[in-house]
C-alpha cells in the first residue's frame, strides 16, 4: 500500500503507549495494532479524528504517500 | 460475529448423525463383501411388489429360482438357479453401494464441519470456502464416477440375464441379445446430467459467493 500511517513515530514523539492510546480513542488494541503495523486497508474518518484529537496532530502528520510501493492484493 | 440462530446447530447434528450412519453402513457393506454369504438352495423371498415401467410388477425368489413379472403378468423373466445372478449382483453391486455410502459419509462430514463453522459465526473464512468448494467438486466427480459404475453394473447384470434368463412376452419366448457395449447415462435423459451433477454446479456457484464474502469480510476486518 502506497499510503503509510506514521502512527509509531507520532506516538513516540508524544510518548504515548499503544494501550493508553487505544483506551483514549476507544478502539481495541488489536485494531490499533493493525493501524500501527500498516496492515489496515482503510481508516474511518471517525478513527482519524480521534487519533488527531488525542495525539494533537494533523492528518498529514499521520498519513504519508510513498510512491512505488506495490498495491496490496485484493484477494484473501 | 456471533450467530444466535438455532438452524446451524440443528443442521450440524443432523449431518453428524447422517455421517455416522453412512460410515456404519459402509462398514456393514464391507463386512458383507468380505464374508460373501451364499444363497441357500431352498431360499424363498417374496413375492414383492415393485414398479416396472410405471406398472405394478412382482419379484420373487423360489427354491433359488428368480422370477420377475411385469405389465399385469404379460411379461415374465425367470432365472433358474439364481445363485449366479445374486453372486453377480453382490460382486458388482456391493462395491457400487460401498462407493455410494462412502461418498455420502464424506459429504455429510464436510457439511457437518461447514455448519460447525457457520454456527460459530465463521461463515466467511478460508476454511469454510474450501469446504464448500470440496463439496461442489465431490458432487461433480461423483456424478461421473457413479454413472460409469452404474453402467458397468447394469451391463454385467444384463449380460448375465441375456445368457441365463428365460423371457416371455404374452406367452411368447424371447431371446435377449447379448450386449457388446456399455452405455453411460447419468442424466436420466436430462440435458443437464444427473441431479448430482447439477447440485455440484450449484454448490460450486455458491462457493464463489462464499469466496467473495470472504474478500468483503477481510476488507471489513482491516477497516479501522
Amino acid at each position: 500500500m502506497s499510503i503509510k500511517l506514521n502512527l509509531d513515530r507520532v506516538m513516540l514523539e508524544r510518548k504515548v503507549t499503544l494501550t493508553e492510546l487505544a483506551d483514549r480513542i476507544g478502539i481495541t488494541l488489536a485494531n490499533l495494532s493493525i493501524l500501527k503495523t500498516n496492515k489496515a486497508r482503510a481508516i474511518r474518518f471517525s478513527t482519524l479524528e480521534a487519533l488527531c484529537r488525542e495525539l494533537a496532530c494533523q492528518p498529514g502528520e499521520l498519513l504519508e504517500f510513498v510512491p512505488g510501493e506495490p498495491a496490496e492484493k485484493e484477494e484473501d | 460475529m456471533t450467530n444466535t440462530s438455532w438452524l446451524p446447530k440443528v443442521l450440524r447434528w443432523i449431518f453428524t448423525v447422517f455421517a455416522i450412519f453412512m460410515a456404519l453402513a459402509a462398514i456393514a457393506l464391507f463386512v458383507l463383501w468380505l464374508v460373501d454369504p451364499k444363497l441357500p438352495a431352498d431360499a424363498r423371498l417374496g413375492p414383492a411388489t415393485v414398479e416396472i415401467m410405471g406398472q405394478p410388477g412382482s419379484i420373487a425368489l423360489w427354491n433359488s429360482n428368480f422370477m420377475l413379472t411385469a405389465l399385469h403378468g404379460n411379461v415374465t423373466l425367470g432365472v433358474k438357479q439364481a445363485g449366479g445372478l445374486i453372486e453377480l449382483a453382490m460382486h458388482y453391486g456391493l462395491p457400487l453401494a460401498i462407493l455410494h455410502v462412502l461418498f455420502f459419509a464424506l459429504v455429510f462430514d464436510l457439511l457437518r464441519r461447514l455448519f460447525r463453522n457457520v454456527g460459530r459465526g465463521e461463515s466467511f473464512t478460508r476454511q469454510s470456502v474450501r469446504l464448500v468448494q470440496i463439496v461442489g467438486l465431490s458432487l461433480l466427480v461423483f456424478s461421473v464416477v457413479s454413472a460409469v459404475a452404474e453402467a458397468w453394473f447394469m451391463h454385467a447384470i444384463y449380460n448375465y440375464l441375456a445368457e441365463h434368463a428365460a423371457v416371455t412376452i404374452s406367452g411368447t419366448s424371447l431371446h435377449l441379445p447379448a450386449s457388446n457395449h456399455v452405455t453411460i447415462s447419468g442424466g436420466g435423459g436430462s440435458p443437464f446430467g444427473g441431479s448430482y451433477f447439477l447440485s455440484g454446479l450449484l454448490v460450486l456457484a455458491l462457493s464463489e459467493v462464499f469466496r467473495q464474502g470472504l474478500v468483503l469480510k477481510t476488507e471489513s476486518d482491516l477497516t479501522v
